[in-house]
């Protein structure tokens, strides 16, 4: 550090009277109104958690809004992922919190461990017939789990 | 019930662990005590109790620390923690991880850390020990209580980590196995732990958690000076000693965090090393706030301005930490991350570690000490009464009053504050240091505000019962890039401002210099890392202005001298991290792209359709077969999955990589192994394989292997019959597999004929691969006939019947029957994924570490030689 900031420190600081424009008004003006442009962001368009009869009203608007569907897996339809015809299409079914049934189609490898689990968070869109998850989040009960 | 007399279990260990735990929740009060008192000078011989009490607590940790960790060791596993979080087979340093893979563990790491800084702050704090040791034996008093895992009614308090498993899980004793041996001897079944994650088992994550909890710990520093200042009224002086160790916090815990992401780039599958996850987002707001503090403290310290800020800045940190501790901790985060620690019931506990620390802190605020502790009370009771709220209310009530409160609270805190600084605005100069170190506090500050509210979305979720989802990376990326921009810029002009005003000729002229220097080396490194995109330009050239506006500092300024130039390496270091990100972020590729959605075998679907969105779709997985080379990424590159490999417990992908120039010439060629590891307690977990080069990495990491399959055995079909002679040529119905009858082996013939055992050796040419088929006849009794199958060419193949040419007698002729079914291959389904220039941002990281070591360095010898002259 330079030589300016070691000496002159431990004199009692006196707040003088200010004349004119003082920069720091500047300063709380603009950090106001950052905080406020963070709070309206907060507020503003936000995806949101969802069922599927949810998720099919707001895609016939916004078919563009992400949205989190927190499921259970079906444990009685069957999963199809076959990587030797395509390694980047994995279909299941999935109940949401209501109950409902929904196919799920993942356009990526099936995701590790997806027996172990039951409990999974789509994130995606809406479509005609079918979720498109963009991402699944599965949550394992009982260990501190990585992605 | 009768009571059974479990044999072979270790009691003694946890019976004596669980006193510790006592012992140091009892010796942290009596230290707490012995130190509060001992801050008034008529009890000032209290102090060498409040010493002894600290000392014993510390003792009693270390005890704790050991005895769990014996139990880890020794595999005992009757207790639950050893059973849960490890195995047999791990080696020493993994026992480590397991250690702190559980919240109470991990505690105990925290608690250990306090007991390191607290016996260095009773040697050297000198007339700051007995209210800064006070309040870190409170906060001791507190975390251990998180260990006690006593019953008072319904409330739990605290989790111990010595509950034995059959205590934890009774089920554990109701397996029938155990009606047979005897309940008695339930151990002989519970040999073995349910292992550490395999994603754990990591030499980082030996070092990234002691490394995080040491930068958790050391925020409470800092946060007892600025308490220590306002309880013995010494407002101006806190700042002094609270520096240094605000800059050891800064080091420490952003080390960490980098440590966390380097372990997530090498070891996760997720491909980055940040995903803006809330247990990531956890860590980086408390360093937001501890460096924005770091930045108040040095003003602070040359001018004396600013002093509410520095103080409500330092406090809030320390804060952060407790609330990202409640955040990972307390299961809020629920279905937001996919990586925050079990629910152990404790959230209650957690909040009141919280407020009881906003609670007095905010109540020394004021000047009479009876108002400070009718204000402690009620308003820590009122929180109280809002966490554990008894009565019939809605949630929503309860938190919208619990929000008001706290907000109320704040502001008097802060006005308070004022009245005590007897402070009003400051009048900065336009060319004062202070005035610029202020703006570029505030942009952190903001960039942290705009991080701690996303984040906080589950708990506004909670509180308020909405349904909002956390954003994307996206979202994070596009609000915390203007951040960035500002702050870099401000890292390299900040130092050419002298404290109170300066001269503006001669902060202009080299500030000028610079920037055209940076402005021309950006058009270079645009070519250099072909960054053809004019968003993130600011970002380029205010991260290279950063590096040069500080390089040219420490020549010109500090005329060289390295020990004072701490700021300006970190500095130049942190422009260098954001150029590393930049780069590596945007021009990130994904190598196994496969956009074109075909599939390896050109079958058709079972509908016959293809799904357009699919194509659409950034297809990131492609399947390699064994064996047979891939090329991707518009042909510079060449894939071929070799073999694999089994090392117990994991199973290990040869992958060869060769890159070729634009003209096709091999450029590079290596060989990745990238390994999966089917943990039967955790499950399948796939691990990356990364080779560094200088000026890139490749990443690779498998998605599925053949093996995974659960395909059933297809049966054959398409039958066909042919009659062909030595050397004859033939194919399948289907016509996709040729063959060529090679030749007949006499396996055995006895000389009555009465036993004929023949071998055929057919050669069969499949999709450019070819395999033996040795079908084999036996005509003994009756006649036998033995098939012959290759599934990797999915054919089978018959010898039916060996006939004799009608023409030439000599000649033989064979009927073979063939049929097909789907070729079974060995294939792998890979990822790999380029991250060019990604070593600018190890480098700048390491650059910063530096930077800040040579500035504690020299603050700890400033403070030192200030205390000389005192």
């Amino acid at each position: 550090m330079t030589q300016d900031n070691i000496t002159n420190t431990s004199e009692a600081y006196v707040p003088k009277k200010a004349k004119g424009f003082k920069p720091i008004y500047l300063i709380i003006l603009v950090v106001i109104s950052i905080s406020l442009a963070i709070g309206i962001s907060f507020y503003g368009d936000t995806s949101k958690y969802v069922c599927f009869a949810e998720a099919d009203e707001i895609a016939k608007d916004r078919p563009n809004l992400q949205l989190h569907v927190v499921t259970t897996l079906s444990k009685t339809k069957p999963e199809v992922y076959n990587p030797q015809q395509d390694p980047n299409y994995y279909e299941f079914y999935a109940n949401d919190t209501t109950g409902a049934e929904r196919k799920v189609i993942y356009y990526n490898a099936k995701p590790q461990d997806m027996e172990r689990t039951d409990k999974v968070v789509l994130i995606g869109y809406s479509r005609n017939g079918y979720f498109e998850a963009r991402d699944i989040l599965k949550k394992c009960p009982s260990k501190y789990e990585k992605k | 019930m009768e009571t059974i007399l479990f044999k072979n279990e270790h009691l003694a260990i946890g019976n004596f662990g669980q006193i510790a735990v006592v012992v140091a929740v009892f010796s942290a009060f009596f230290s707490t005590i012995a130190y509060a008192l001992s801050t008034k000078e008529k009890y000032k011989d209290i102090l060498s109790y409040g010493r002894l009490f600290f000392i014993i607590q510390s003792v009693a940790v270390l005890a704790v620390f050991i005895t769990l960790f014996t139990i880890i060791q020794n595999h005992y596993y009757e207790y639950h923690y050893a059973y849960k979080h490890s195995s047999n087979e791990l080696p020493i340093y993994y026992m480590i991880s397991c250690f702190w893979e559980g919240q109470e563990g991990s505690f105990l790491l925290w608690m250990f850390w306090h007991v390191v800084l607290g016996l260095i702050l009773m040697k050297s704090a000198k007339t700051w020990e007995a209210p800064v040791l006070a309040i870190i034996a409170l906060a001791q008093l507190v975390l251990g209580s998180m260990l006690l895992g006593i019953h008072v009614g319904d409330y739990k308090i605290g989790s111990s980590p010595f509950i034995l498993l059959r205590e934890h899980s009774p089920e554990s004793l109701l397996i029938p196995v155990l009606e047979k041996i005897g309940r008695a001897n339930y151990l002989e079944i519970y040999k073995d732990g349910n292992g550490l994650n395999p994603l754990l088992q990591n030499y980082w994550m030996v070092i990234h958690p002691p490394t995080l909890f040491l930068g958790f710990a050391a925020t409470i520093v800092p946060f007892a000076f600025a308490f220590a200042g306002l309880w013995t009224k010494r407002i101006k002086e806190w700042t002094i000693p609270a520096l240094p160790w605000a800059l050891v916090a800064v080091l420490v815990l952003g080390t960490g965090i980098i440590m966390g992401g380097y372990w997530a780039y090498e070891s996760l599958t997720f491909g980055g090393y940040w995903a803006w996850d809330p247990v990531e987002n956890a860590s980086l707001m408390p360093w937001l706030l501890i460096i924005t503090a770091l930045h108040l403290l040095l003003i602070n310290k040359a001018t004396g301005k600013y002093p509410v800020l520095t103080m409500v800045l330092t406090i809030f940190s320390f804060f952060m930490v407790l609330y990202a501790t409640f955040l990972t901790r307390s299961g809020v985060l629920g279905n937001a991350s996919v990586h925050s620690f079990t629910d152990l019931g404790l959230s209650g506990q957690l909040l009141l570690f919280l407020f009881l620390f906003i609670a007095l802190t905010f109540a020394l605020s004021f000047k009479k000490r009876e108002h400070a502790a009718l204000f402690f009370v009620v308003v820590f009771i009122t929180l109280m009464l809002l966490v554990f709220w008894p009565f019939n209310t809605s949630m929503v009530t309860v938190s919208i009053v619990g929000s008001i409160v706290l907000l109320a609270c704040t502001i008097w805190f802060i006005s308070n504050l004022f009245n005590l600084y007897a402070s009003g605005l400051e009048n900065d100069k336009v060319y004062s240091r202070e005035l610029w170190m202020l703006i570029g506090s505030m942009v952190l500050l903001l960039s942290g505000l705009h991080i701690i509210t996303q984040t906080s979305i589950p708990v506004f979720n909670k509180l308020f019962n909405t349904s909002r989802a956390p954003r994307g990376e996206d979202y994070y990326n596009l609000w915390q890039m203007p951040f960035a921009v500002m702050v870099v810029f401000l890292t390299g002009v900040g130092q050419y401002f002298k404290y109170k005003n300066s001269d503006s000729k001669k902060f202009w002229e080299p500030v000028l210099t610079a920037l055209l220097i940076s402005v021309m080396l950006s058009v270079g490194a645009l070519y250099l890392f072909k960054l053809w995109n004019i968003k993130y330009l600011l970002l380029l050239i205010g991260g290279i202005f950063a590096i040069v506006a500080n390089i040219h500092y420490i020549r010109v300024v500090l005329k060289g001298k390295i020990k004072l130039a701490g700021a300006s390496i970190a500095h130049a270091g942190f422009g260098l991290m954001m150029v590393g990100i930049l780069v590596s972020s945007v021009n990130k590729k994904i190598l196994s792209d496969n956009s074109n959605g075909q599939g390896f075998f050109a079958e058709k679907t079972e509908d016959g359709k293809i799904d357009e969105n699919a194509i659409k779709t950034n297809r990131e997985n492609i399947l390699l077969a064994k064996g047979r080379p891939v090329r991707l990424a518009n042909n510079t590159l060449e894939a071929t999955y070799r073999a694999s490999k089994d090392i117990a417990p994991n199973r290990y992908f040869e992958v060869a990589y060769k890159f070729f120039d634009d003209k096709g010439q091999l450029k590079d060629s290596f060989v990745l192994e990238p390994n999966s590891q089917n943990n039967p307690k955790m499950g399948l977990v796939n691990n990356p394989d990364t080779r560094h080069f200088l000026t890139r990495d490749i990443f690779t990491h498998i998605t599925f292997e053949s093996g995974l399959e659960k395909v059933e055995e297809q049966n054959f079909d398409h039958f066909k019959t042919d009659t062909v002679s030595i050397g004859g040529v033939f194919v399948t119905e289907d016509g996709t597999r040729q063959l060529t009858f090679k030749n007949i082996n006499v396996i055995e013939a006895t000389k009555d004929a009465k036993k004929l055992h023949l071998q055929a050796e057919i050669i069969v040419n499949s999709l450019g691969d070819t395999f033996i088929a040795r079908p084999e006849f036996i005509s003994e009794d009756r006649i036998r006939i033995k098939e012959s199958i290759i599934n990797e060419a999915g054919i089978m193949v018959i010898m039916d019947r060996i006939i004799q040419d009608e023409s030439d007698e000599k000649q033989m002729k064979f009927i073979v029957t063939t049929a097909t079914r789907r070729p079974k291959i060995d294939y792998i389904i890979l990822k790999a994924i380029e991250f060019p220039y990604i070593n600018l941002l190890w480098g700048g990281t390491l650059i910063m570490i530096f930077g800040f070591i040579l500035s504690i360095l020299q603050r700890f010898k400033e403070a030192k030689r200030r205390r000389v002259l005192e």
